[in-house]
């Protein structure tokens, strides 16, 4: 080599080595959830955008929604992963294109003729039983799926923008309990993937994909799973025992920290911080409750689906010597099934394509007299089916309707969420990657709200004007994600910072939520705001701001721009640390109230609100837990 | 009755009828015939063989030869006795595929020729705008809590060491520096008043050093302009490839544009009215 070779490579390679230090590392916002038209359902759903369309979106591109109008972005993304289903990959596109041999199938033919919206939810049940494994399998074809997952990692390298957009090559494991219990993950490369995704063909239970997870990053492809919907999963996402009932142990942890260092704790279907019923002192808990199993009227058991209460588990766990299979950090995602992520409340596409397509469609629209009519008919229909087939029972029946004149879907409960954050020292698949294994993740409820947390001893209140913030926390105290070591009689100062969305409401509040586990084994949690806006105090009594007077006019959907904060930060010292008691903390920054989504269709059609659904919503941003290890 | 039949068949005109309808069945039969024949020969066997070995990497042996050439007679006699049928008539695979292959003739019969120079140059000079860089700020800036910490800063910062900034206003989330940004992604992080203020060419100069406050979506900052790249005309000779490559997209989109016209211009469209209810 000459030296003219080395200088060049001593150039291009300085830049990168001057980005290492921690205090510059970046906020990345992405999106880590997404389905193209290569899922079975997001075809048959009516969405026709493959992945290139849905990277073109993520740049900041506008495509095409099934029913015809354009999405796009109001800020592009850092980063994305095309997340579609392993199970059948490929192969609904196979079945509507009759040069195929499974376009023979009689399953394909009722797909491909299904003229109207119930024709199509029709085809969709006979599609079912061979996806959950109850009937002998003549429809699968591994090499329509081998290459759609071939030309699906294509467009993910194709993408891929060193330092400027980062495409990730990832796939969906869509696996459940016996049924609808949802235990969905998605899987998520650092680099390249085998030639072939794990599905839930091949097993539905987890233990096993991670297994195949180990194998695989022994062979020098690291990844890792991502749970989301533990609020559909009727208690078995984090449950006491393993998938096969048996109980947990430290190898189970073990296996399952591994490879699962993350959960989405917030998307489209709905939010799984935590369910009112667990925390009546949480007054913020009753926020996008998903209250079904995924794609039934079925109610989901709250315990064991909600992240805090998992904590909680996992440190009882430890406590108990089994390990702690629940010490994952935070992101959120869209699960959206049209290749394009809606993240605002007043440009919101859901995520089914033609079956949620509009106001009405979601139950966020009155209805007219003759569509009354018509979804009366529908619904008793739909009673008929439930009350008369094998697949109806099991996905049960609506309640009674609450809102009369409105249409009653699941769908009314979802929402314009999430997206995720990392603190990444650049934007390649790299560093993104490794962020999510440290844990040093966020996850919003849409808007584009960074939050950073640092915990240690001698942390110190001035530092939050010093300029030198970040990189004196980080030198002194460890970031979101990690373990602190606790020192014996002394309680931890945390230092915690929030700044807003430009393009969204201000913050309101910055709280931190604490969980911990007494000398007995009993699980506690409570809330403490650390930073209220306006300047205000936090009232001792009660740890919480005062109300700032914030309000949203929901006839126009203008919200107070005067009162709010352009950002939060705080010093804040645990009140009531003991000896010997493990605990997890985590942020929470809330916003001002703005409109719902289901708002903002009713004043853009002229319409009442549906009376049963929430009118504001109060956008917030998790970072991921630092625990305070013993 | 039988009288009857026997003066039947001396009747010359019964016996001319039948005669015809024979020859008649004869002529149909052997056309059919031939319109079933199959014509196996040496160019079709080299194809298939041709194929085979594309995928098998080595000849076929003769049994496997026997299956080829058996595999092809089963796919003609079924596409025969599909069109036969008329199953390609309403197909919509079938009628997207032609369609396909008429739309491609339309690509393939108009190949740009790519133009000289001076056609070239003529084109970029029509085209300028499209190939322009547009105005780009490498900036620094210091986040103050409020506007009366911002003006107290700036006579800090403007007394000392150039280098020092750093140490100066409150942390903030974001960078702290950027390099060759355009409006448009500035005012996607800062808010689009904050970018239009920057980019007005006279606020933030790097002539004028420290300046501000200057207001954004998170609050008040101080503002250093270390370099601005003004419109970078594009230089012909730099783009001379990608000139090229558009211009030859650009006359193929108008090509195939004009060959839609004229295939559009030979048919007549007829609207069938609706008859009132």
């Amino acid at each position: 080599m000459t030296i003219r070779t080395w200088l060049t490579a001593a150039l291009l390679f300085a830049p990168l080595a001057a980005q290492a230090a921690p205090e510059d590392r970046k906020a990345l916002f992405g999106e880590t959830h997404l389905h193209t038209n290569l899922s079975f359902d997001a075809f048959i759903f009516g969405n026709r955008n493959g992945p290139d369309a849905a990277y073109e979106f993520a740049k900041g591109k506008a495509i095409t929604h099934p029913s015809g109008f354009e999405m796009k972005m109001r800020v592009p993304l850092d980063f994305q992963a095309v997340t579609d289903h392993a199970m059948y990959l490929g192969m609904v596109p196979a079945m509507f294109d009759e040069t195929t041999k499974v376009s023979q199938h009689p399953v394909a033919s009722g797909l491909r003729n299904a003229k109207s919206a119930s024709e199509r939810r029709g085809a969709f049940g006979a599609m079912m039983p061979y996806i959950g494994q109850q009937v002998e399998d003549d429809l699968l074809d591994m090499d329509i799926v081998r290459s759609t997952w071939e030309d699906i990692k294509q467009s993910a390298n194709r993408h891929n923008d060193p330092g400027k957009f980062t495409a990730m090559i990832g796939y969906e494991y869509t696996s459940s309990q016996n049924t609808f219990e949802n235990l969905h993950r998605n899987v998520l490369f650092r680099g390249d993937a085998p030639a072939e995704p794990f599905s839930r063909l091949i097993s539905k239970n987890p233990e096993n994909l991670w297994r195949w997870m180990d194998s695989v990053r022994a062979r020098g492809m690291d990844s890792i799973a991502i749970p989301h919907n533990s609020n559909g999963s009727d208690g078995y996402m984090f449950d006491d025992v393993t998938y096969d009932g048996a109980p947990i142990d430290k190898a189970y942890s073990e296996l399952r920290m591994r490879n699962e260092p993350l959960v989405e704790i917030s998307q489209v279907k709905g939010t799984s911080e935590v369910h009112p019923m667990q925390s009546p002192n949480d007054e913020f808990a009753a926020f996008e409750i998903m209250p079904y199993q995924i794609a039934t009227w079925a109610p989901s058991r709250v315990q064991g689906s909600y992240i805090r209460d998992a904590y909680k588990r996992g440190l009882q766990m430890q406590a108990r010597g089994k390990g702690n299979p629940y010490k994952f950090g935070l992101i959120s995602a869209s699960d959206t099934h049209v290749s394009a992520g809606a993240f605002d409340e007043y440009d919101y596409w859901s995520k089914i394509g033609l079956v949620d397509a509009n106001g009405r469609l979601r139950g966020a629209v009155r209805l007219s007299w003759t569509q009354r009519l018509g979804a009366q008919i529908f619904r008793m229909r739909n009673w008929w089916i439930q009350a008369n087939t094998i697949e109806g029972a099991r996905t049960g029946n609506p309640p009674k309707n609450p809102a009369p004149g409105f249409l009653q879907m699941q769908w009314s409960s979802w929402g314009a969420s999430g997206l995720a954050g990392v603190w990444a020292d650049e934007n390649t698949r790299g560093s993104i990657f490794d962020a999510m294994r440290r844990k040093e993740t966020f996850g919003t409820s849409g808007p584009r709200m960074r939050v950073r947390m640092f915990a240690g001893y001698g942390l110190q209140a001035k530092w939050l004007d010093d300029a030198q913030l970040v990189k004196k926390a980080y030198q002194r105290g460890v970031p979101m994600g990690a373990d602190l070591k606790a020192r014996e009689g002394k309680s931890p100062d945390f230092l915690v910072w929030a700044t807003r969305d430009p393009g969204s409401a201000p913050l309101q509040r910055l709280q931190i939520v604490k969980g911990w586990v007494d000398g007995e084994g009993k699980a506690h949690e409570k809330i403490y705001d650390v930073a209220c806006a306006g300047g205000a105090s936090v009232e001792a009594s009660t740890n919480r701001c005062p109300d700032n007077n914030a309000v949203v006019d929901t006839k126009t959907c203008a919200y107070s721009a005067d009162t709010g904060a352009d950002e939060l930060k705080a010093h804040w010292q645990d009140p009531q640390s003991t000896a010997g008691e493990n605990a997890f903390y985590y942020v929470r920054g809330i916003e001002n109230p703005t409109c719902r989504w289901s708002t903002w269709d009713a004043v853009r059609a002229d319409s009442l609100p549906n009376p049963s659904l929430a009118k504001t919503i109060q956008e917030r941003v998790w970072s991921s837990p630092i625990w305070l290890e013993h | 009755m039988k009288q009857k039949l026997g003066s039947l068949l001396r009747d010359r005109l019964v016996w001319f009828v039948a005669l015809g309808l024979g020859l008649f069945a004869i002529d149909y039969a052997s056309e059919r015939r031939l319109e079933n024949r199959i014509l196996i020969d040496l160019p079709l066997v080299e194809k298939l063989v041709a194929q085979w070995e594309g995928q098998t990497k080595r000849r076929p042996n003769a049994q496997e030869l026997d299956a080829l050439v058996e595999g092809y007679i089963r796919e003609e006699i079924l596409v025969r006795e599909a069109r036969r049928l008329g199953l390609d008539d309403e197909d919509v695979i079938i009628r997207r595929r032609l369609a396909q292959k008429v739309e491609f003739f339309l690509d393939e019969n108009n190949p740009p020729e790519l133009p000289d120079k001076a056609g070239l140059q003529k084109w970029f000079e029509q085209n300028r705008a499209a190939y322009d860089t547009p105005v780009k700020l490498t900036w620094r800036h210091i986040y103050a809590s409020d506007e009366a910490e911002a003006r107290a800063l700036l006579t800090r910062v403007q007394g000392m060491e150039a280098k020092n900034w750093r140490s100066l206003g409150q942390p903030f989330m974001l960078n702290r520096a950027y390099t060759s940004q355009d409006q448009l992604e500035m005012s996607q992080i800062m808010g689009a008043d904050f970018a239009a203020t920057m980019f007005d060419g006279k606020t933030a100069t790097p002539a004028n050093g420290w300046v501000g406050p200057v207001r954004s979506a998170y609050g008040w900052h101080l503002v250093a302009v270390d370099t601005r790249y003004e419109i970078r005309a594009a230089r012909f000779e730099a783009i001379a490839e990608k000139l090229a490559r558009d211009w030859a997209n650009e006359q193929a989109r108008v090509a195939k544009l004009e060959a839609w016209r004229e295939l559009r211009a030979g048919y007549e469209i007829e609207l069938v009215p609706v008859e009132a209810p």
